[in-house]
């Protein structure tokens, strides 16, 4: 029975003081000159809408230009069949 | 169809040119504050991008059942890549949001790879089409028609599992001052789209005639 409480009591001491260390002495008062994230969202904003017309825009002009080459080509194969 | 693109086209770019204006008059989000702007052109992205999958898929469905129709097989090509391009706005603007709002660029929940999945999954049909050889048009098909069964499972996504995005009962809720100018611009890139689809579509039409003029030729 005493070697049980012994080795009860051994391991519950590391345990104890292993708790205490983590828990804070106590408040720290915040600090408003410290530096924060500060993220501005002008730029993401910018970002975002910019991408957004640039991939628009690319694939109405691919898609242009695919087109006006498939009807040249069509168009040249007709006039090559008629001679 | 050569005059409907024009008009669509102009409608669009007549309703986009006001569109910086209303979103402007629309008031920031009280925590998110300006970031939240993305949201006029992310969700009407995420909307034709889901548009564009049901297309793909209900024009898959009427060519793998419906005896294998050319015109179905145009629709569904041209709406494939419609939903890439759309997607892409998605998922780039998404994360632009986000970084600001949640503090992160992306979050594995259900619904961002949910999207990504759908994403790369069209990504898949397109590539199936340029390199798949003979009857990739098949497989394609099966593709895409996977691809619509995942649209109710990306949108419900956010109300069924724990997640960092926004629930889909934020929209019908929005109040007037932030609902006109996200109608305004979902109207104006479903203009857009639709002029695109039909270019796409005009593409892909004149592009199997001249392959079959030039197989005319051959012979």
């Amino acid at each position: 029975m005493k070697r049980v409480l012994l080795t009860c009591a051994l391991l519950a001491v590391p345990a104890m003081t292993g708790a205490q260390q983590n828990v804070p002495s106590g408040f720290t008062a915040f600090d408003e000159s410290a530096p924060r994230e500060t993220l501005p969202a002008a730029p993401l904003v910018f970002i975002g809408y910019s991408l957004a017309w640039v991939a628009l825009a690319f694939f109405a002009f691919t898609m242009w230009r695919k087109l006006t080459k498939v009807e040249q080509d069509l168009a040249e194969l007709r006039r090559g069949a008629k001679r | 169809m050569t005059r409907t693109v024009p008009v669509l086209l102009l409608v669009a770019a007549a309703m986009l040119a006001a569109s910086p204006f209303m979103i402007d008059a629309a008031p920031p989000e009280v925590t998110m504050g300006l970031v939240q702007k993305i949201f006029y052109v992310h969700l009407p992205s995420a909307m034709i991008f889901m548009v564009s999958s049901v297309i793909c898929g209900v024009a898959s469905a009427l060519y793998l059942m419906g005896g294998r129709s050319p015109k179905a097989d145009r629709t569904s090509v041209a709406a494939a890549e419609l939903a890439i391009v759309f997607g892409l706005i998605t998922l780039v603007t998404g994360p632009l949001w986000g970084r600001k709002a949640w503090g992160v660029w992306w979050v594995w929940d259900a619904r961002l790879t949910s999207t990504l999945v759908m994403w790369l999954l069209y990504w898949s049909f397109t590539l199936l089409r340029r390199f798949g050889g003979p009857g990739s048009e098949t497989l394609s098909a099966g593709v895409g028609l996977f691809g619509m069964a995942l649209v109710p499972f990306v949108y419900w996504s956010v109300n069924v599992w724990r997640t960092l995005h926004p629930l889909t009962s934020v929209v019908p809720r929005l109040p007037a001052s932030m609902g006109i100018p996200l109608w305004w611009s979902v109207v104006a890139f479903m203009c857009l789209f639709a002029a695109l689809f039909l270019l796409r579509t005009r593409v892909e039409k004149l592009r199997t005639d001249l392959d079959a003029a030039l197989a005319d030729a051959d012979e």
